[in-house]
């Protein structure tokens, strides 16, 4: 691990700006003098537009402007925001438009009507009142189903799509054929992201350039849209993110705001500034999740896996989010058969529109859905076939000597020790002492469930990433990213990485990021990608670096440029007294005039991805008298490859712990039937908090990656992919006595008492 | 508009509110302490959380006018007098107590609060603390860490 | 700055602001401690035309021990009730169920009076108040009166007390020797509001004597069902199946967390652990 980066708990650099208060989030930055918007949002989940009356409202003291769509399309500016189409069998899936502005049609509450401009956020506001919206309200389609009131013209019968992979028919012949057959149906309850740090914004022009800054998880999907909805050449386009407060994939998508926040500032000729508020976020925010499953698994008389078929409907929301129709199709399949060795295996999908929010990535994004899913039916079997759920995931596991392995969807993975690995949990959780808590809880009466779930997560995102290192004439040294920050600590993790890599002392390093004049193309921050991607496009251009300084060298000291060697830290030319550090050559470089010495830059493409594995053991007590869940224990053992900062490591596992904990406990979102959220703040949607969860134990049982050169295997996603399923079989195993079998999320104190009265009933 | 007189972070401050600024306006807009943030408005998430006379408010629930005449402390107002960081702030950053930062300001003010009240909180008493603040990152194991560091006591035995 | 526009004034004694509350004709607000009054601002639910800030008033202020029992002025802060020397010997009901209530940012600034004149359905203190037999004091055009407990909390939020006036005191009658106490709520995550919740107090507990027991978290309003502490009074309180049938005379409500008909168990679920906590 030394050759590439040693692994340490380093301290990170961004925290001191961050606990004295000196954060640069985008709502902190804005110009001097930019003005307020604020966007009016339907009340109405579904209806015609009769009357959008905003003359009082551009009247109104403090206002500046008022865009409507017939604004926008008037000054040219293209409505339709980018929504990915998923290829399916009978071809790709809907397409309707998403306008940036409703028009005609509003097709969920808080979908955006008009955007008020005014020198304070109390004036917009106020204006807004003054605004006169009339729907004539039709049904709203509400049910993650098929048919109902229809949204679009473009999607009979609400359906975006009806997507497949596999061999339908070979699955249906091994199901037919097989020993024993389980199906059951695992609902995955819709959640709103909640990043703590709402969506903001603000555009300004600079030297005739539109400059726009948002809190997004990277800048070149922004400013390829500014380029397409205005026409813009990208040259005159510059977008930049400061510090995020929590992106989640929920931050990654296009949003209305963006356009409308630019297109009032090119109008203006004056900065406009846009920050959501909580009930804002969670009626416009790209939701999670939202999708219901039948699995069924076929085995053989052995308990091995022969066939797996999964049947999903999955709720899109109103419109197209930007990836959307992937999440669960295209993201989901790659980790569809898990860390099992199935090859018979087939995943059907159809994607519906209803008058909701619309439904796009959240943290693992489509892998959570799939290991849910795959993880609960494999548990669900084992109970049902009376073998251990521990040992029909051993019977079941692709075997070292596999490796590499394609699995049915396609997909290589490169490296695993699942039986390793779940040894080790069996271990850290105590699970010979989990009869014995069992019992004591059991004296209480209380039920005690212990849940497993072992999950396989693949990395996604952008293979291919940049890094440029630029030293400057103060002495220090530019790390210039394509990655984005949203909280996870690059900053620090880069710097040191690009220190230990070439001597130069991190304190001299910046991390630069988020700056589409400065870095020309990017990934961003998505699918667990960063710190593997960007680590090894780091690697690549030290190795570029240090070739163009040997050879800088080599004519300068007249020595033989095969002879110069760089020992991590200094070069060593033979026949030479001059030991140089980086910077130092660099600072020869500079006196000699050859300032094309001075920037470095790489970029690389990952072989492949990496898939991260590991086991989630979670333990729960159940007051049966209230239905109350406590989350008494909670393990994890994971396979990351290597780390580089096992701290930040750490962390990322307990925050993804957490929100997987909250979707499983307690995040409910509650739309009525006429599309109304009814749990549009705080106060009704119920955030994990800290007496929610009991401390995480973590531990490192690394098999490192074959493709990348530090063999790591990225670790942002994990936590939440591992979490639904381990606490879902937990509350399984407290009450599969009682004869219950059809388990929903969250479970909440109503809903499991709720559900442990069926069970009183059924055993009567 | 009324007249605002309040002592913030140590420094005098005088401001012209309309009766509706809330105080986290007033400090984030008028006094450009923009480390104090919102992230809700019905008091549940706590990262507008301020001392007002040594005690631990919202400043998202409290109108500028009611503080006035008020010792406020901010967040920029928590570091050292040499501008180090304070025992509190220290601890979050050694255990990794904050990934994106948002919610960081609150959280230190709350811990600072509940430090004064009890010096040495149980594991369960920090949690239970904190039901004011909301983290979306962390999953509070490592502010719970943070704290109990904070106060002197030895985390190493917590459950790595 | 979220709120719609008001006039804001701040009255240094109680007459002033009972003027400005009647010239207001219903368009002025009181403000209290703004803990549940702000939130309502912010979203433009509550749309006052004036605000009357409550915090200059010193007939408003004050904890006082009398012979009746503990007078707490409307203005007083939980926090500073919390902080009341020996509270737990003088009011142990109240010093046991202050932690429940929200969190301490919101104690710090949240009033009694405030919560009382609300009358939140789930909040704690009206059902402390039913428990206590207390009585609240108010002030209006018509001058001072007083109401009992019992006859002051009348629907969904709302109270006997008129737009025009305001609550000056609430008097937490004295408790006698042998007096015992029972507090229970089901919360989803503590500090939130109760799911059901339960304030019980008992002039004896060997048999079970006198009871009054608020309910809150259940129906439109914190409320007393006499019928279930007449079947309960003189028992041992060990055996309270009978009684929870009249539980029955409640009309449960449901929200998004939770069903009436869960509801309806969970009151019986405090009642039951709550009997047992003060027995035990």
């Amino acid at each position: 691990m030394d050759k590439f980066g040693r692994s340490q708990p380093v301290k990170r650099v961004e925290d001191v700006r961050f606990l004295t208060g000196h954060g640069r989030y985008v709502d902190d930055i804005s110009p001097e003098g930019a003005l307020f918007g604020y966007v009016l949002r339907s009340t109405m989940a579904h209806g015609e537009i009769t009357t959008l009356d905003v003359d009082a409202a551009r009247e109104a003291e403090g206002v500046h402007l008022v865009l409507t769509a017939a604004d926008l399309e008037a000054a040219g500016v293209k409505m339709g925001l980018r929504g990915t189409r998923v290829k399916c069998p009978g071809g790709r899936g809907a397409g309707p438009e998403r306008p940036v502005l409703a028009r005609g049609k509003v097709r969920h509450v808080g979908e955006a009507l008009a955007f008020i401009v005014a020198d304070s956020m109390i004036a917009a506001k106020d204006a807004a009142e003054l605004i006169e919206v009339d729907i004539d309200a039709a049904p709203a389609h509400v049910a993650t189903a098929v048919g109902g009131p229809e949204l679009h013209p473009e999607a009979p019968e609400n359906l975006a799509f009806d997507y497949g992979l596999g061999d339908r028919a070979a699955v249906d012949a091994a199901i037919a054929g097989a020993a024993h057959v389980v199906s059951v149906e695992v609902p995955d309850n819709r959640v709103i992201v909640n990043s703590m740090e709402p969506r903001g914004c603000y555009a300004e022009i600079e030297d005739g350039r539109l400059h726009l800054c948002v809190n997004g998880q990277g800048v070149w999907g922004p400013k390829d849209d500014l380029v397409r909805h205005f026409g813009l050449s990208p040259a005159d386009v510059r977008v930049t993110t400061p510090d995020v407060g929590g992106g989640f994939g929920m931050k990654g998508m296009v949003y209305p705001e963006m356009i409308l926040t630019a297109q009032a500032a090119r109008v203006l000729g004056r900065p406009v500034r846009w920050m959501s508020e909580r009930t804002e976020a969670m009626l416009s925010d790209n939701a999670g999740r939202d999708l219901t499953t039948t699995a069924t698994l076929a085995f053989d008389e052995g308990h091995r896996i022969v066939a797996y078929k999964l049947d999903t409907i999955a709720n899109m929301g109103a419109y197209n989010s930007q990836f959307g129709q992937a999440i669960q199709t295209e993201l989901f399949s790659k980790v569809m058969p898990g860390t099992y060795d199935i090859q018979t295996a087939w995943m059907g999908c159809k994607g519906v529109y209803t008058n909701t929010t619309p439904v796009d990535a959240y943290r693992g994004a489509g892998r959570p859905e799939a290991i849910f899913v795959l993880e609960r039916a494999i548990d669900y079997a084992a109970r049902e076939l009376g073998v251990d759920p521990w040992e029909i995931r051993r019977i079941n596991f692709i075997r070292p000597d596999q490796f590499p392995y394609t699995s049915a969807t396609g997909v290589t993975y490169d490296v695993g020790e699942f039986a390793k690995v779940l040894d080790r949990a069996e271990e850290k959780a105590d699970r010979a002492g989990f009869a014995a808590r069992k019992a004591a809880s059991e004296a209480e009466g209380k039920l005690r469930g212990q849940g497993l779930c072992y999950y396989i997560e693949s990395i996604l995102g952008d293979k291919v990433e940049t890094t440029t290192v630029v030293f400057d004439e103060d002495g220090t040294v530019q790390i210039r990213v394509g990655t984005q920050s949203n909280g996870q600590g690059h900053e620090t993790v880069f710097a040191q990485f690009l220190a230990d890599q070439t001597g130069i002392p991190a304190p001299k390093i910046r991390v630069v990021q988020g700056d589409s004049d400065l870095i020309p193309t990017g990934g961003g921050t998505g699918g667990s990608r960063s710190v593997t991607v960007q680590n090894t496009a780091t690697l690549a251009t030290v190795e570029v670096m240090i070739h163009a300084f040997a050879a800088f060298l080599a004519e300068h000291e007249g020595s033989d440029l095969e002879a110069i060697e760089f020992d991590d830290e200094r070069f060593r030319i033979p026949g030479s007294n001059l030991t140089p550090t980086m910077l130092e050559v660099a600072e020869m470089a500079r006196s000699a005039g050859q300032t094309d010495l001075l920037t470095h830059t790489k970029q690389i493409e990952l072989e492949n991805r990496s898939f991260p594995n590991g086991a989630h053991v979670a333990e729960i007590e159940i007051d049966p008298e209230t239905g109350v869940i406590t989350l008494d224990r909670y393990t994890v053992v994971d396979d990351f490859g290597n780390l580089i900062n096992p701290m930040l490591a750490e962390g990322q596992v307990h925050g993804g712990v957490a929100q997987g904990l909250g979707q499983a406990l307690c995040e409910r979102t509650v739309f009525d039937e006429d599309g109304q959220l009814l749990t549009a703040t705080f106060m009704d949607y119920a955030m994990p908090r800290a007496d929610s969860l009991p401390m995480i134990s973590f531990t490192s049982e690394p098999t490192p990656s074959i493709y990348n050169p530090m063999g790591m295997k990225g670790c942002g996603e994990a936590g939440t992919v591992g979490a639904l399923a381990a606490i879902t079989n937990a509350v399984q195993d407290a009450v599969w006595d009682l004869g219950l079998r059809d388990l929903e999320m969250p479970f909440t104190p109503n809903r499991v008492w709720a559900m442990l009265q069926e069970g009183a009933c059924a055993a009567a | 508009m009324t007249d605002v007189k309040m002592t913030v972070n140590g420094q005098p401050v005088l401001g012209q509110v309309e009766g509706r600024t809330l105080l986290v306006d007033f400090l984030r807009t008028d006094l450009k302490l923009t480390g104090t943030h919102v992230g809700c408005d019905t008091s549940q998430c706590g990262a507008c959380l301020v001392h007002v006379n040594g005690a631990a408010v919202k400043a998202c629930t409290m109108f500028a006018f009611e503080a006035d005449g008020a010792e406020v402390t901010t967040i920029e107002g928590m570091a050292e007098p040499d501008g180090s960081l304070s025992r509190i702030q220290q601890a979050f950053q050694d255990h990794h107590g904050l990934q994106c930062g948002f919610c960081t300001p609150g959280m230190v003010m709350s811990a600072a609060a509940l430090l004064k009240e009890t010096p040495k909180p149980t594991e369960a008493e920090v949690r239970a603390y904190l039901e004011g603040n909301i983290c979306r990152c962390t999953g509070y194991h490592n502010i719970i860490k943070a704290i109990m560091a904070a106060s002197g006591q030895d985390v190493s035995a917590a459950v790595a | 700055m979220k709120a719609p526009d008001f006039d804001y004034a701040r009255p240094s004694s109680l007459q002033e602001a009972l003027a400005l509350l009647a010239a207001g004709e219903g368009g002025a607000q009181p403000l209290a401690g703004g803990q549940s009054l702000m939130p309502m601002l912010n979203f433009r639910i509550s749309t006052p035309e004036m605000l009357v800030d409550l915090s200059g008033l010193p007939e408003l202020r004050g904890l006082e021990q009398t012979p009746q029992g503990l007078r707490i002025g409307a203005m007083t802060r939980y926090c500073e009730l919390e902080a009341f020397p020996d509270l737990a010997k003088i009011q142990p009901l109240v010093a046991a169920a202050l932690p429940h209530i929200a969190h301490d940012a919101i104690r710090n600034r949240g009033t009694i009076g405030g919560s009382v004149a609300l009358a939140d359905p789930a909040a704690e203190m009206p059902a402390i108040l039913l428990a206590l037999g207390a009585v609240i004091s108010l002030d209006g055009p018509n001058g001072p009166r007083d109401v009992a407990a019992d006859d002051y909390f009348l629907g969904y939020y709302e109270t006997a007390c008129e737009p025009d006036e305001l609550i000056t005191s609430i008097l937490l009658p004295k408790i006698e020797p042998g007096d015992s106490f029972g507090f229970h709520e089901l919360v989803q995550r503590h500090g939130d509001y109760a799911m059901a919740g339960v304030a019980i107090r008992s002039s004896g507990i060997a048999p079970l004597a006198g009871l009054r027991i608020g309910f809150f978290g259940v129906a439109d309003r914190a409320l007393r069902v006499t019928a279930l502490e007449d079947a309960l009074n003189g028992t041992d309180g060990t055996d309270i199946a009978g009684a929870l049938s009249h539980l029955s005379e409640i009309d449960f409500q449901g929200d998004t967390k939770i069903t009436a008909e869960t509801r309806a168990h969970y009151a019986g679920v405090a009642l039951k652990r709550a009997l047992k906590e003060m027995l035990t």
